[in-house]
């Protein structure tokens, strides 16, 4: 565990020495009132009590205290404010690593993933080096230093009393181990609830129309029942360690009373030396006890820090041209296989050619690998096998990022930033004109909605772009793509359907789009399938056919019955009277 | 202090039944606490004891002894206490997540669009979770940091009065001076909310965003907006850490300092013979350890600071009005006529419907149509009642929906949405939908519905999973999962939404063929996007602007030089557009 943390703080670490410095001297402060309730109780002892010692003890409380205000209120100040340096730093990091990350890793699950160790890992580290550390290595110190002391007084009771605080270590280590246990457990349970819940939230309607909803109450109800009972259960396992650490670290004083005591009576050991312990041996409990609470925080900051040294380990694409230029867009695959985790191969084989200039429509099945072709040629992944290259360059030797500038991508899930729709048009081409916008609206056929908005283009637009349709979404990023007019075009057609009022609007403006640009379309409309140059039917992960529109025709294969299917559901209308033209 | 009030007030019911739980754990912990000063009591002793010279051993043994029985019992009561208010915690928490979904059961259908999805989310994971910090741990402290100290207090003033009052003066100026010191510091937890909510957003729109910041080369853009944000956000913690360090710092040493008080004061009483050395002894020695409780109140103000903005989240959806059952059961064997009379409706301020008449005979088709936003969607779910109307009523066969029992509505009307909802669950439980149909009848369903030779070539047939754990079908298999269902259940309403997202074409005239099977001899209601579909229609019922501007057959419509004629042409156009 220390050395994740050593490896996530760096040079960092060394901005943490000075505020443990001064926690550790105000521990020491805090000792002194401990020497000096111990003095006074000698002298009580002794009947040896007069006003000087008191005015001096009393001075010297007053000393340490102020001392202590002083070392503790910088302490704690350098620990938040060197804490929250820290934590900055590894924000900073953090995030430029994501962003150095291949697209392809940005999806569904792994956001989610991004999001959690950025947000609350990130923050639980924080919030640990900057409260538990500093009072565990308090707690830590005080132990010490009444540990060593004591081993000047009377080394064997301290060796005893120091055997009884080594016999709570493998207590606090085992109810370590079953919060680790029941915690995961814990989370599985709990993430099954979140879906039950949610899955009782979105088929809500569903479930109403089919008369379900008590049936699926009930799964809920006992999801929520286990939660129950699970959560119960852990505080009852945890209860066993926990109540033998509070034992074991409350018995330091009885234990003193006993041993000391009958030292005592063997007459080595001097009522002195019998009161130090005594004393000693209450501070020592009370700091034991509230150390375990701490030692828990502690345990989140190795889970935190594993999460955050996992996101540190995926590595981004590698590449030797950090600056290129292409001068030709013609796309080869050679022998592409592909599969995003071993075992589930997704592409086989796949071998092509497009020419600069052309169209090349993928077509087949859903699963059937078309988005993966997609997404090889715009370097999301690397291929498993297989070359593919872009105007006669291996993409594995070009810098993705910089690839990017020659792609364009019109895709089902289209991201408005939380900015105007004016700037999340502009970002196609950031020295475009406002004119040049208006014109790439119309284009795209959402300069009508644009306009008819309370604000026209100067809408904000909410995060996410929640507040517009699927469809509208859609039209935006087309007039952006048309704006930045990069000369490679990836496109998926089946976006037309989000928004089946203005499918044909859609349509428009994705013809608009495709001109005069090496375009690869995931492609649903027949009347795109029969004019691209090369139809490329996909079926699991394989080429079942490839050619031009007439070609497949001629072969009278999987694609011809494709085509005599659409045609017939072209001329369908419902009432049954569809006639067999 | 009303907020408060609301506050325990709502809490208080479902408190009930655990009040006796509650109560025995937190009566346990300050016994608990009250035991802890046990071996203090006992180091007392014996050092006034070897003060007086007449420590004998037996002495010895009776204190050792009873504070090894103190701490033992002290363990094992705080177990005993937290498993207390642990279990009556999520016995609390489980009831009040019953409540908040029982009662979300009965609000109208509408309420479970997206928006709200992650407000009950947030509702009953994050803000019902408080709960379990409050009532398990932050009561148990709350209890222990006041009324043991409070009750020892009173029996060391009647001791002696003068040293209790000085073991008092720490908590004074403990809570004096920072009050004095934070008069006049700014406020800065709202700046705290801002930055930290803006670091969030800034990491979110960085992640999810991260496709189009790298295609348009904005990565480096939005990493300064994100790297800003964490300045900002780092500034105001240190800032936040700078006002508090000051009366931080006072109130923990001098909480931890009654001793400064005690020693010379005592002492003084001591030395002119106005208090025995015992009791001088028993003040300084408890001067180390009264206020060991009172540092957990710092932590207590933030949970119940966290708590009460959660609990408002959760009585907001509690407040919302459920909607009224109806008593009248129909027979689901009979056809039924619809009438829509003077229907308005309005979502919040947004006027979707207004005055729309509508009279959809038995047996017959109606396709609603017109452009995205013009109220047909709207229309439809009026009818399954999804929402209440605002104005107007809509009747089945004369009797008005809101007075039919709502089981009974769901029994006359199946709908087929745009976006099906698949259950985690087989493929026979997807489409008999709790039923319990024979696997004949799912069958001949699937047969219909022309989704039967896909099932069938999986390898565990009706059996397969589908959902998250299970194979993913493509849209246009899902509507035919969705078609089945409906000719499943056989109702003769029929709402459905013709969606046109298939994600590969060969599955168009597949979804026809299995309308048709659904639609034979039903009233129904189609939502239409294509409308060659519907030429044939009974009655189309043209929508602009929440109003039926136009009714009639195809025929009709299309001589009739309005909207109908105008979308009718664009269609046209672009469909022969389409097989050019």
């Amino acid at each position: 565990m220390l050395k994740t943390i050593n490896n996530l703080l760096g040079d960092n670490k060394k901005r943490l020495y000075m505020p443990i410095f001064l926690t550790v001297i105000d521990a020491i402060g805090s000792m002194a009132l401990y020497f000096i309730l111990y003095l006074t109780v000698i002298d009580l002892l002794n009947k040896s009590l007069t006003e000087n010692k008191i005015i001096v003890y009393t001075c010297i409380c007053a000393a340490s205290v102020i001392y202590r205000i002083i070392v503790y209120r910088k302490g704690y100040l350098l620990c938040f404010t060197k804490g929250f340096d820290v934590a900055h730093d590894v924000r900073v990091n953090i995030g430029e690593h994501i962003c150095n990350l291949s697209l392809g890793y940005f999806n569904q699950n792994s956001m989610g993933y991004l999001m959690n160790t950025l947000t609350n890992d990130v923050g639980n580290f924080e919030g640990i080096i900057t409260h538990a550390l500093p009072f565990c290595i308090k707690a830590l110190t005080s132990c010490a230093l009444i540990i060593i002391g004591t081993f000047f007084i009377n080394w064997k009771l301290a060796l005893t009393q120091f055997f009884v605080i080594i016999l709570s270590f493998p207590v606090l280590h085992w109810g370590n181990k079953l919060i680790k246990k029941y915690g995961s457990e814990k989370r599985n349970l709990s993430s099954r609830v979140v879906s039950v819940v949610m899955e009782y939230l979105n088929g809500f309607k569903v479930f109403k129309s089919h008369n379900m909803t008590d049936t699926h109450f009930d799964r809920l109800l006992n999801t929520l029942e286990d939660t129950r009972k699970l959560s119960i259960k852990t505080e009852y396992k945890m209860a066993v360690p926990n109540c033998t650490y509070s034992i074991i670290v409350s018995f330091l004083t009885p234990l003193v009373l006993l041993l000391g005591s009958y030292m005592l009576s063997g007459h080595k050991f001097t009522s002195d030396s019998f009161t130090a312990f005594m004393i000693m041996s209450l501070a020592l409990s009370a700091i034991l006890v509230s150390f375990e609470h701490y030692y828990i925080m502690l345990n989140d900051l190795k889970l935190a820090a594993n999460n955050l040294e996992k996101a540190f380990s995926i590595k981004p694409l590698p590449y030797s041209d950090e600056d290129f230029k292409l001068s030709s867009y013609d796309i080869k695959f050679n022998n592409v296989n592909f599969s995003y985790e071993t075992g589930k191969q997704v592409l086989y084989d796949i071998n092509f050619c497009s020419e600069s200039g052309s169209v090349t429509a993928l077509i087949g099945p859903s699963g059937a690998g078309k988005s993966t072709i997609a997404n090889l040629i715009a370097r999301f992944w690397d291929s498993t096998s297989g070359e593919i290259f872009i105007g006669g360059r291996d993409i594995k030797e070009l810098n993705p990022d910089r690839l990017l500038h020659y792609i364009s991508e019109v895709f089902q899930e289209n991201i408005l930033l939380n900015d105007t729709i004016l700037n999340n048009i502009k970002i196609g081409r950031p020295e475009a004109s406002y004119d040049e916008i208006v014109e790439a609206s119309k284009a795209a056929h959402c300069h009508e909605f644009i306009e008819k908005l309370t604000e026209g283009y100067n809408t904000v637009v909410s995060e996410g772009g929640k507040s517009l349709s699927g469809g509208e979404r859609q039209r935006i990023a087309i007039a952006r793509a048309i704006l930045k007019n990069a000369p490679i075009l990836l496109l998926d057609e089946s976006t037309a359907s989000l928004d089946p009022d203005n499918e044909s609007k859609i349509n428009h403006a994705l013809d608009q789009l495709m001109r005069e640009k090496t375009v690869f379309v995931i492609a649903h409309r027949l009347n795109t399938i029969s004019h691209a140059d090369q139809i490329i039917l996909l079926n699991n992960g394989k080429i079942e056919e490839i050619g031009s529109h007439d070609n497949l025709m001629q072969q009278k294969g999987h694609y011809f019955r494709m085509v005599k299917e659409q045609e017939a559901a072209r001329k369908w209308n419902i009432k049954g009277e569809s006639k067999n033209e | 202090m009303n907020k408060n009030q609301s506050l325990f007030h709502s809490m208080f019911p479902l408190l009930k039944g655990e009040r006796i739980k509650l109560s025995f754990g937190l009566l346990l912990a300050v016994i608990c606490s009250a035991l802890s000063f046990v071996p203090y009591l006992a180091v007392y002793n014996i050092i006034l004891g070897l003060s007086e010279n007449k420590l004998n051993f037996s002495f010895i043994i009776f204190w050792a002894f009873l504070s090894i029985g103190s701490v033992i019992l002290k363990s094992l009561l705080m177990s005993i206490a937290s498993l207390c208010t642990h279990t009556s915690a999520f016995n609390t928490m489980h009831k009040l997540k019953i409540k908040v979904l029982q009662h979300m059961s009965s609000l109208n259908l509408g309420f479970f669009n997206n928006n709200s999805q992650g407000k009950i989310k947030t509702a009953i994971f994050d803000d019902i979770g408080r709960l379990e910090n409050f009532i398990a741990h932050n009561l148990l402290e709350l209890a222990q940091s006041f009324i043991v100290p409070l009750i020892l207090f009173i029996v060391l003033l009647t001791i002696q009065p003068i040293m209790a009052l000085c073991i008092l003066i720490p908590a004074v100026l403990g809570i004096v001076i920072p009050m004095k010191i934070m008069k006049g510091y700014p406020d800065l937890t709202k700046e705290y909310t801002n930055t930290f909510s803006s670091v969030n957003s800034s990491i979110n729109e960085m992640i999810t965003g991260m496709q189009v910041l790298k295609m348009y080369h904005l990565s480096a853009k939005h990493f300064k907006r994100y790297t800003n944000s964490l300045k900002q956000y780092t500034t105001c913690l240190k800032k936040m850490a700078k006002t508090s360090c000051s009366p931080i710092a006072v109130t923990v040493v001098i909480l931890d300092s009654a001793i400064l008080f005690t020693l010379p004061v005592g002492g003084f009483l001591y030395l002119h013979s106005m208090i025995t050395l015992g009791k001088y002894l028993l003040f300084i020695l408890l001067s180390m350890c009264f206020f060991s409780a009172f540092f957990n109140l710092i932590n207590i103000r933030m949970g119940i600071m966290e708590l009460k903005s959660g609990l408002t989240h959760v009585q907001e959806i509690i407040n919302m009005e459920s909607i009224k059952n109806g008593t009248v059961t129909l027979s689901s064997q009979d056809c039924y006529d619809i009438e829509l009379r003077n229907v308005s409706f309005s979502y919040g301020n947004n006027a979707a419907l207004s005055n729309v008449t509508l009279i959809i005979p038995n047996g017959t088709l109606t396709a609603f149509v017109g452009a995205s936003g013009a109220g047909k969607t709207t229309a439809a779910q009026l009818i399954g009642r999804y929402w209440n109307v605002t104005s107007g009523e809509i009747l089945i066969n004369g009797i008005n929906i809101n007075d039919i029992s709502t089981k009974s509505l769901m029994n006359l009307t199946a709908f087929v949405f745009q976006d099906v909802f698949i259950l985690d669950d087989t493929l026979y439980e997807n489409i008999a939908m709790g039923s319990d149909a024979e696997m004949s009848k799912v069958i001949e369903a699937a047969k219909a519905a022309q989704i039967h030779d896909f099932i069938q070539n999986l390898p565990n047939g009706y059996k397969t999973s589908l959902g998250v754990s299970g194979i993913k079908l493509s849209g246009g298999q899902k509507q035919r999962i969705a078609i089945a269902r409906a000719i499943l259940k056989d109702a003769p309403i029929i709402i459905f939404d013709e969606a046109t997202s298939f994600s590969d074409i060969e599955n168009e005239h597949k979804i026809q063929l299995a309308l048709q099977s659904l639609l034979k001899g039903k009233t129904t209601i189609m939502i239409a996007h294509r409308l060659h579909t519907i030429k044939n229609a009974d009655n189309i019922a043209v929508f602009d602007e929440g109003k039926v501007v136009e009714q009639g057959k195809h025929d009709d419509l299309t001589k009739s030089d309005g909207i109908y004629e105008k979308m009718w042409n664009t269609y046209i156009y672009s469909s022969v557009k389409e097989v050019m």
